[in-house]
């Protein structure tokens, strides 16, 4: 193994960084849905929820900001294995482009119910979309033998990265509705009308929650496993 | 694919789940000890922070066996079924015994039962030391260097764990307290003991995220 015997070589920390990603992700994402549960319930007080979505909205940003590096440090490692065709100075414009993403995505959710972070929201949405097709396209090639994957695993998880990306897509079509639901029953107080608005957006997310998961447990098993498929 | 693997990843989720989850009990409890939020708010988040703070403590008991399995499929922990067994079977009785007291939270049974768990741990932490140490000097259970200081760490954070819990006593009984009454003095004791408390989180974070880098990358850290 190259590096063997150094005491730390680069491949080293992007595998700690990857993991810990993951960590901040799929951990911290157990702690928003458990707490978004919370805000459904009406004996709450209209500040007791308020809080509860105070605390959604700050471990929030963690799996935000590490699903976003996911890719680019992934990447790094499969450089790092000589499974990834771009190199060099195309390294830097991966994370050039990703750098610019998680500013737009920050600034989307600092920004939330502003003109400009509406604006950042819809860029960041249609970053996904690209970024999904192009995932696709590019494993789909790789599986054919000529594209940038070199490694038919590593061209399974970046499907996966695609499928998993799209899944977020969905929770955030589905959670939408969310917001205006809460500022109503901040500003109006409790209605049945308004506690199903809330209610029902929490309900129907948790499909999307569970095939995310699912799809980012299925990743870590095939980055470990690597099978020769 | 095989076994291995399917153990390797079960490992990396228990680290997943400890940490991440981590991070809402950790901004939760300042919500609590809050005086600017109502008791409601305070004690609804608390009742939210006990439960999501299950999930890191049965990682930390789940943890070792899973851990201890990968070791024996490599050769390089203690061999055979029988011990292995052993350490399942402790881990999930242990493990039904921390959701009894979270489940009888607020009893006396409750509160004996979590001081026998708080001597269990001083018992667990000594065991892995005295292990670690034992195989670092050469003939302990451990056959490698990098697995008998994961071990020693491993100590390290269920050592922080019993230094969380002695600190956080104070928080519970004086959080008790507030909801009967208002009192200055609660207040402060829960503020004292956050703060306390805080040291030892950071330092389980910090000695996991270790122990974690020696475990994916022992080959370049130790050459074995």
């Amino acid at each position: 193994m190259a590096g063997r015997g150094r005491l730390i070589d680069t491949q080293t920390i992007w595998i700690a960084v990857h993991v810990l990603l993951l960590v901040y992700w799929l951990g911290a994402d157990v702690g928003v849905f458990f707490s978004s549960l919370q805000i459904i319930k009406p004996e709450n007080s209209l500040e007791t929820r308020a809080t509860i979505v105070k605390i959604i909205g700050f471990v929030n940003w963690f799996p935000n900001v590490a699903s976003i590096l996911m890719l680019p440090v992934g990447l790094m490692l499969a450089t790092g294995r000589g499974l990834f065709l771009i190199e060099g100075p195309w390294l830097a414009l991966l994370w050039t482009i990703a750098g610019i993403w998680l500013l737009i995505s920050v600034g989307a959710t600092t920004q939330r119910g502003t003109p400009i972070g509406k604006t950042y929201a819809m860029i960041d949405r249609w970053i996904r979309y690209a970024l999904i097709a192009v995932l696709v396209v590019s494993a789909v090639v790789s599986f054919a033998g000529d594209g940038p994957f070199r490694s038919n695993w590593l061209a399974l998880k970046v499907m996966l990265f695609a499928y998993v990306l799209a899944c977020g897509l969905g929770l955030r079509f589905t959670f939408a509705p969310l917001g205006p639901a809460f500022a109503r029953l901040m500003a109006e107080g409790s209605s049945p009308e308004i506690e199903a608005a809330i209610k029902r957006p929490v309900m129907r997310v948790k499909p999307w929650v569970l095939g995310l998961w699912a799809g980012l447990v299925a990743m870590a098993l095939i980055g470990i496993a690597q099978p020769p498929i | 694919m095989d076994w291995q693997d399917i153990w390797k990843l079960v490992h990396v989720l228990t680290l997943v789940y400890w940490v991440g989850a981590d991070l809402t009990v950790f901004y939760s409890a300042r919500i609590v000890a809050n005086p600017a939020y109502s008791k409601q708010t305070r004690a609804t988040v608390f009742h939210l922070l006990g439960w999501i703070d299950m999930i890191p403590r049965y990682m930390l008991i789940l943890t070792f066996p899973v851990g201890a399995t990968l070791a024996a499929n490599l050769g390089i922990g203690p061999q055979g079924g029988v011990w292995l067994a052993v350490v399942w079977v402790l881990g999930i009785v242990w493990l039904v015994y921390v959701t009894q007291i979270y489940r009888k939270e607020g009893t006396d049974v409750s509160r004996r039962m979590a001081k026998i768990d708080l001597y269990l741990r001083f018992l667990f932490f000594a065991l892995l030391v005295i292990s670690a140490v034992w195989s670092l000097a050469g003939d302990g259970p451990f056959k490698t260097t990098w697995l008998a200081v994961k071990v020693l760490l491993f100590a390290g954070t269920v050592g922080c764990g019993i230094g969380i819990r002695v600190t956080f006593m104070p928080f519970v009984s004086a959080f008790a307290t507030l909801m009967r009454e208002d009192s200055s003095s609660a207040e402060a004791t829960m503020k004292r003991a956050l703060s306390h408390a805080v040291p030892f989180v950071l330092s389980i974070w910090i000695l996991v995220a270790i122990v974690a880098f020696i475990g994916l990358s022992h080959e370049i850290l130790f050459g074995s």
